[in-house]
Parts: C-alpha cells; structure tokens; sequence
C-alpha cells in the first residue's frame, strides 16, 4: 500500500469550486495519494495551472461567474495537455452530454462523490494524460527524423553528386588534350565507375524524394518535360550519340504529377539506351506519348537486346539485377514502379530477346 | 578568334576545378573569344557593375547555382538591376550537378536564364543551345 501510495504522489491533480468546504475535504481525502493543489476562482485556477502544470484538472459545474464547461473550454485552448473532469449534479446533464460529445472534458463524475470514484478517475485521467504525451513525443520524433531526412537528400544530392560531375569534367578535358592511348584507357576504366557511382547516387536520391515526396500536382507539357529528360540523359552519356525519336500527340490539358514523370521518363530512357545489343553502333529508341482527357499512354521502345523470358515479371523487383555488366544499381525499374503508384498509373513491359523492348506506361489525367 | 561562336563568356563557379573544366571545354570546342572567370557571384557583379567599355561586357554568362554567400539565384536578383550596363543583354546560362526540381522550376520562372546546364559541362549541348537561341 505504502508504495502504490507514493508512485502516484507525483500525479498533481487542481481542483476548482467556489465553496470552500468542498475543496477541504476533497485535499483531505486525496492528499497523501497525490499532489492537490485547490482555487475557488477560475482567476486562481489559471495560476495554478500555469505554475504548477497538473496532469488532471477537476471542476465544479456550479459556479457563481462561469460553469464548469465554459472553464474548461476556455483552458483547452491555452493548456491542451491536462485531463479535464467536470463535477456536477444531475440537473445540468443536457449541457454535459454536449461539452463531453465537444471533447472539452474527458468525463463527468456526479456529487456527491465517493472517494473511490474519483480516485479511479484521477488514475485513468493520468493514464491518459501519459499516453498522449508519448504519442506526441513520438509524432515530434518522427517529424525531426523526416526533417533530417529531407535534409540528407538535399545534401546528399549535391554533396556526392557534384564532386562526380567535376571529376567526369576532368576525364573529358582530359580525352582531349591527351593522346596517350593507354592513358587514354585509364581514363576510359575510371570514368566507367564514376559513371556508375554517379548513377547510384541519382538512384538513391530518385528513390528518397519518390517515397517521401507528396504528389505534387499542375499542368503538363508533356513535348517540354520530355526534351528536357532527354536532353538531361544525353548529358550524362558518353561520346556515343543516341538514335531517339520521339512524338507527342497532346491535344488536352493534362494535370499530374510532373516530378515522378521526370523520374519515369529518365529511368526508361537510360535503361533504352543502356541496353543496346552488342552488335548495334548507336542505341535506338522511340518514344510515343499520347494524352487525352482521361490518360497519358506512353511508350517507350528499343531495339536493344531484350529481356529473358525468366527475368520479365521480375525487372520491377528491388535490387534485380540481370547478368549483363552493364546492369545498374537494380533499384531503377523499382523506382518506376514505386512512383507510378504513387501516382495512380500502371506499368506493362512487352519484349524479345535480342531484339527490343517496349514499356508502356498507363498515367491518370487529374483533370 | 575571331571564328569563336560567342566573343566573351563569363564563367561564375566557386570550385576551381570547375572553372578549369569549363574553360578547357569551351577553348577546346573554340566556343568563346574570350573567357573571364570568377569565383565568386560578388567578384561578377563587380564586374560588371564598373567595366566601362561595352565591348568588354560578357555574351553569355555561365553561372553555378550552388555556391556560398551569394548563390546562382541571389546573383540574378542582383543581375536584373544591371540590365542597362549591356549594350545586349548577356544570355545567362545555369549550372547546377542537381536535378533539383525547385531550381528547375525557378530557372523557368526566370526569363533571364535561358537554360538550366547540367553538370559536367556537356559542351555539344551548350553549343547547340546557343544556336538555338540566336
């Protein structure tokens, strides 16, 4: 008893009413249990509150200036955090039915009351008084984390990333000036795995910003984003110039989500070009896309080498990589998939080994 | 060089390393007459806020968006209160190793950048882009 006694003398506990007699008895019956601060306005219970923050607050209903209720909504807007409890007799129910429906008190105990009754009450008020704290504390925690995260991207973007491109700069001045072909193999050798270092780093960044990113939605042109993405690949290519051609058949407004569509067009046009048969001298890739009212279809369309049979339902699979050694990070198909759930789309994949590959991509107008 | 495709090109870039790539690329590919090279946005701005002959303002400006103190975006803010300095605007062009989607949408939104350049310096695009624009 002498423990249970004292784990709970920390649960501060104010109680206002304007008669006197009742809150003497009420801090005789309660105090060697828990910390009782008493007011007989609602000017002391304000300072109470403020000075000594208590868990739970009870309240008389009756009171010459303002009811109970009235208090209590008047105190949740400035101090959310302690459990309200209103004391009443039976006559106000109507008003109490509706102050409780509002949650501006937790719960009602009616007079006369017995010591047991308020006793469980304190209990379960500061049960739930704990268990929305920690539920904050969690939210707050999960806030900072997602913060950091946003900044881990950002810098992680430019951070890793633009020492990569300084040094693929470099190894392109470098293929000029110099004409050594065994140096000019080592260049070759190192600017493969910067490239694929690079490549890795955009991955995770596209991986990140897709699942964290809400969807953020406006009017799309779909010939601009697409010369763009282009033009962004093409960039990070080498000297082999690419054979793509492409046409945009837009009539409509459209409205989606123009972040993932860059994703998706980036992800499919590298991967077309990528994975060029041996045998051909420049990839060669179509793209076609076609919007209406109620969708965009886009297809994208190589003459590469293909995909086995074996691997088709498994490209969209985290970390899958084929044998080829050409294969990337084996996240990039992923993160198609990924952010065209995202944005309500579908993906189907059509192709012959060694001879090409269609992907076509299915995007909702949110018109 | 009088054969170089644009007269006088300012390149803007803290990293050095990246100044020296540009610069190497755009001789290389005989883009400019003439290159100048700043290190800082402040050190540009000063340039061209007190370079009294016309002839010796840039044609195309380079500008790295990523950088200290003063940023691509914070050099243009300065940049529009200097468009009278130019006997023809200079056509600004940013450099950025991100696909920053924000910065792409604020280098649309800004009709004094003509482009958006990815890192490392591709210069058969930027050639291209030139053309394209005259």
């Amino acid at each position: 008893m002498t423990t249970s006694t004292q784990s709970k003398k920390h649960i501060k506990v104010l109680y206002l009413d304007d008669e006197d007699n009742n809150l003497r008895s009420f801090k005789a019956a309660f105090r060697r249990e828990y910390d009782i601060y008493t007011a007989n306005t609602s000017e002391q219970a304000y300072e109470v509150i403020k000075s000594v923050k208590p868990q739970v607050i009870f309240s008389d209903q009756r009171m010459p200036v303002t009811t109970g209720v009235d208090f209590f909504n008047a105190v949740r807007q400035i101090f959310p955090e302690p459990v309200r409890i209103l004391i009443t007799g039976y006559t106000d129910i109507n008003d109490i039915i509706e102050a409780i429906n509002k949650g501006h008190i937790y719960r009602y105990i009616t007079k006369p009351w017995n010591e047991h009754e308020i006793r469980v009450a304190i209990d379960n008020a500061y049960d739930l008084y704990l268990t929305r704290r920690k539920l904050e504390n969690k939210v707050e925690e999960l806030e900072k984390i997602n913060h950091e995260l946003s900044r881990f991207i950002y810098s992680a973007s430019h951070d890793l990333r633009a020492p990569l491109a300084t040094s693929l700069g470099v190894i392109r001045v470098a293929n000029h000036e110099v004409t050594d072909p065994l140096a000019k193999d080592y260049f070759e050798k190192i600017e493969k795995s910067v490239k694929k270092l690079d490549v890795f780093v955009h991955h995770i960044i596209d991986y990140y910003k897709n699942a964290k990113k809400e969807e953020d939605i406006h009017e799309i042109q779909f010939d601009n984003v697409l010369e763009e993405v282009i033009e962004t690949v093409k960039s990070g290519l080498g000297t082999a110039e690419p054979h793509i051609e492409w046409e945009v058949d837009q009539d409509n407004k459209f409205i989606g989500d123009e972040f993932r569509l860059r994703i998706i067009l980036s992800h499919l046009i590298s991967n077309a070009i990528k994975f060029k048969r041996r045998d051909q001298e420049e990839a060669r890739v179509d793209i076609a896309i076609k919007s209406d009212l109620e969708q965009a279809v886009i297809m994208v369309k190589d003459a590469g080498m293909g995909i086995l049979e074996e691997h088709i339902h498994k490209v969209f699979h985290m970390f899958f990589k084929s044998n080829d050694e050409r294969t990337g990070s084996g996240i990039g198909l992923y993160i198609v998939k990924e952010a065209l759930n995202k944005m309500g789309g579908s993906i189907s994949v059509q192709s012959k080994p060694s001879s090409g590959t269609v992907f076509t991509i299915e995007i909702p107008n949110k018109l | 060089m009088s054969d170089a495709l644009v007269d006088i090109i300012m390149i803007v870039d803290d990293n050095p390393t990246d100044r020296f790539v540009h610069k190497k690329l755009l001789e290389i590919h005989n883009i400019a007459g003439k290159i100048m090279e700043f290190e800082s946005g402040k050190t540009a701005l000063q340039y061209l806020k007190t370079t009294e002959n016309p002839d010796e303002m840039p044609d195309i400006i380079l500008l790295d968006i990523m950088m200290p103190e003063m940023d691509g975006f914070d050099f243009m803010v300065h940049f529009n209160n200097l468009l009278d300095r130019f006997p023809k605007v200079a056509d600004v062009y940013m450099l950025s190793s991100t696909d920053d989607e924000k910065d792409i949408q604020r280098v649309r939104n800004n009709p004094l950048v003509k482009k958006m350049l990815r890192k490392p310096f591709a210069p058969d695009a930027f050639k291209k882009a030139i053309k394209t624009q005259t």
